[in-house]
């Protein structure tokens, strides 16, 4: 970036773009204030000397050979596989370091395939579990509410068949009992008296009005009135 | 791609392959085994590989190779605590100077030790992208070429890591 001639270099600027000032790869203005700065300041001086030095260094670093053996084994390689691999080496190749990320990217869009395919599945199920849950639980409903209809029937039944008639029944049975009884006492008390009943004009309960039974009197200890 | 081609390539290419996995492993056996694994995946998949782009393949083939190498070198190291070997006993070997005078030798030899010592020290992607820019002299679009990055990020790199190496020397030099 161009930078005003009057640019003043600090140490921290001047240190941090002195490679790019080595490498001659600043603009005229930065490059002059660099250099203006370098006469003056000791420390960027002695910076710059160092990484002058590590340049040149690095510049005359050995540039070593390789063996010869090298060439000659590669080469016996490729005439051995003409065509690159093995059947054995492409196979065990699918699980080099290379194509690891391929194989990944493979099985996990097929286990994203399969995943999506197995759910839908699961889905589907599901949706046919609900619907058969549904028919059966409207199923039992009707069942019940026919057992409870049939149960109704059979305690009306019950109520009126059975207990209330038997009630009556017995009702009945009770009151022919004690009308009987009460005949046979009106007989028996007309019979001690003499008179002849008018038994098609006497009810039991006009006998009864009648010829009412006084406790008290009849009763032996009975109170006297 | 024929065979007296690959080949061809071969040799044309061996040498920067096996100095950057040296610079990178700083051990010759090593280097050299990464180097013929290079050039055999080169042959196995020289029908993806273009010519125009082929010295770019091979960087960062060696480049993948020897970061795994290194990964798996610190698991061993972490377990045997085993020393490999320094950059500059490594380049002794290697050294074909010519001989200037002894002084000169003196002050050379101890100052390159230093700056090995620091390339030593720099992390594995920072000393890739050193060798490729100051050892094979190779422009910031082949090194963005090779690393699948913006020009302007390798060259921040590279200056990160110059500056880097005048840390760890100036670090080295008041010890």
């Amino acid at each position: 970036m161009p930078r005003n001639p009057s640019y003043e270099m600090t140490c921290t600027d001047c240190q941090i773009q002195i490679e790019e000032y080595i490498a001659r790869e600043l603009d005229t203005a930065t490059e002059s204030a660099i250099a203006s700065h370098l006469t003056t300041c000791e420390e960027c001086q002695r910076e710059f000397n160092l990484a002058q030095t590590i340049g040149a260094v690095l510049d005359d670093l050995p540039k070593p050979t390789s063996p010869p053996d090298i060439l000659s084994e590669v080469t016996a390689y490729v005439q051995a596989n003409p065509d690159g691999n093995s059947w054995m080496d492409r196979f065990f190749n699918v699980f080099a370091w290379e194509n690891s990320r391929l194989l990944l990217l493979r099985i996990s869009a097929l286990a994203c395939l399969v995943g999506i395919v197995l759910f839908g599945v699961y889905q589907h199920q599901r949706h046919v579990e609900i619907e058969q849950a549904k028919t059966d639980f409207n199923y039992a409903i009707n069942k019940m509410e026919y057992a409870l209809h049939k149960t109704g029937l059979a305690v009306n039944d019950s109520f009126t068949s059975l207990k209330i008639d038997e009630a009556s029944r017995s009702a009945f049975k009770s009151t022919s009992k004690i009308s009987s009884a009460i005949d046979k006492s009106l007989g028996l008390l007309n019979r001690l008296t003499g008179e002849v009943p008018n038994s098609g004009a006497i009810t039991s309960k006009t006998k009864r009005t009648n010829f009412s039974i006084k406790p008290n009197s009849s009763i032996p200890g009975g109170k006297t009135q | 791609m024929t065979e007296d081609e690959f080949l061809e390539l071969v040799r044309k290419h061996q040498d920067q392959i096996y100095r950057h996995a040296l610079y990178l492993l700083k051990n010759s056996e090593d280097a050299k085994d990464i180097t013929q694994e290079t050039f055999i995946k080169a042959w196995q998949h020289r029908t993806k590989i273009r010519q125009e782009t082929v010295r770019s393949w091979l960087l960062k083939c060696v480049q993948n190779l020897c970061f795994n190498q290194l990964r798996r070198r610190k698991f061993r190291v972490h377990l045997s605590e085993e020393e490999g070997e320094t950059l500059e006993m490594l380049l002794h070997t290697h050294s074909h100077r010519s001989n200037p005078t002894p002084e000169e030798t003196a002050i050379k030899q101890e100052l390159k030790q230093l700056v090995h010592q620091a390339i030593d020290e720099l992390p594995s992607t920072m000393r890739s992208i050193v060798i490729m820019r100051e050892l094979e002299e190779m422009s910031y679009k082949e090194i963005a070429e090779v690393l699948k990055q913006p020009e302007n990020t390798v060259k921040s790199t590279v200056f990160r890591a110059r500056k880097k190496l005048r840390e760890i020397l100036n670090r080295l030099m008041e010890t």
